[in-house]
């Protein structure tokens, strides 16, 4: 049998602004092409960024953060502070009808890195099934997201580090994530993975078993596509009337 | 005065509009149906739209976040929004238990009845979401 073709955007860092214009021009595109598209990033500046609901003011709530760019993401959830972390992006097609959010992707997603991050071994867990978990513990009002839990979180030693988050459109559905890697100095109570294990993880390897895995997953094959020009230039615009607008991070 | 479910009008995209007409002209009042407000699980965001905007049906209406995840809400009917539903976003938790009263949405003054004719009756909209669940 043929498998249909997903397509897989590879490992680039690029700003903050940048990269949510990049999962938001994806996004569009995917509203157009149904294909399944995943994509790996990083950033190439400490940037926090804000949930689609959440105040400007809030920020200054955290003061190690206080110094780094900002952006206000399209999807929901609470602030975190991207440096050390591999994030990913999945979009996938969806009907118009369907509404919510697809608690089954959080735990799909999340199976598929976990069963990654156990192939480098490092055992996590949902956080649902850890004793904070089960007593619910999710601690909703923290500022950054990383303090805060929901059930499918990925817990490691106590510590948070995937959580995730969508958007919506007419015909696709946007989920985008963080693994944290090693903790920041503008976040520094949150540590990473390698700040978590005793041994040495290999993140391409991860990357890697994350894309097998969910392509096992959606049952595509994945191939290898990186931005086209025409894409830049989208995203770009994209950047002037949203991302990289005062109005659109101040809107809240 | 309670609104009866059953008299409503539905876009498949789970909003529900009852129309009125009054001194000659005809409004939509829009809302979410309960079967919606069960699948968006915890409503903790919502944002309305603006008086006086101008709205073509299946053009967005408003945004919810629940569950990290925003959602767009669409307006079902052509027309300009004369009324919103202000207490609504700070009292989501009452949607549950009255979406077709308390959770009103917006009131929608109606240029067009060209889209009308694509709504659901109830018992449509029933095998629409009984077909999806």
């Amino acid at each position: 049998m043929t498998l249909p073709i997903g397509r897989l955007v590879p490992y680039r860092m690029f700003s903050g602004v940048e990269n949510m214009s990049l999962d938001h021009m994806l996004q569009e595109s995917v509203d157009q092409s149904q294909q399944m598209t995943l994509r790996f990033y990083g950033w190439s500046k400490p940037t926090l960024s804000l949930g689609y609901f959440q105040s400007y003011q809030e920020r200054n709530s955290h003061g190690p953060s206080g110094s780094v760019l900002s952006v206000r993401r399209s999807t929901g959830g609470g602030c975190l502070v991207h440096h050390h972390e591999l994030t990913y992006s999945l979009i996938i097609p969806q009907d118009l009808g369907s509404i919510g959010p697809r608690l089954d992707l959080y735990q799909q997603v999340h199976h598929c890195i976990r069963q990654a991050l156990k192939y480098v071994g490092v055992l996590v867990k949902p956080f649902s099934q850890t004793q904070g978990g089960q007593c619910g513990q999710r601690n909703c009002d923290q500022f950054l997201c990383f303090q805060r839990r929901t059930a499918d979180d990925l817990i490691l030693n106590g510590y948070k580090v995937v959580g995730s988050a969508q958007r919506k459109s007419r015909a696709s559905l946007l989920q985008h994530g963080s693994l944290l890697l090693d903790s920041s100095q503008y976040a520094f109570e949150l540590p990473g993975v390698n700040d978590l294990v005793t041994h040495s993880v290999d993140f391409e390897q991860i990357m890697v078993a994350i894309a097998d895995n969910l392509a096992d997953l959606f049952s595509v094959k994945l191939r290898e596509a990186d931005f086209l020009d025409q894409e830049i230039v989208r995203a770009a615009e994209i950047a002037d009337q949203r991302y990289g607008n005062e109005r659109w991070l101040h809107r809240r | 005065m309670s609104r009866d479910q059953s008299q409503l009008v539905y876009a498949s995209t789970h909003e529900w509009a009852d129309i009125e007409e009054v001194d000659g002209v005809r409004y939509a009042t829009i809302g979410v149906s309960a079967f919606a407000i069960e699948q968006l699980n915890d409503l903790v965001y919502m944002d309305l739209p603006e008086v006086g905007r101008e709205v073509n049906a299946g053009d967005e209406l408003g945004e919810v976040e629940s569950v990290k995840a925003v959602s767009p809400l669409y307006s079902p009917v052509t027309g300009e929004v004369v009324d919103v539903h202000t207490e609504l976003p700070d009292e989501l938790e009452k949607l549950n238990s009255d979406p077709y009263d308390f959770g009103w949405i917006a009131k929608i003054r109606l240029t067009s009845d060209v889209d009308l004719e694509s709504l659901m009756s109830f018992e449509d909209y029933q095998r629409q979401c009984s077909e999806s669940a």
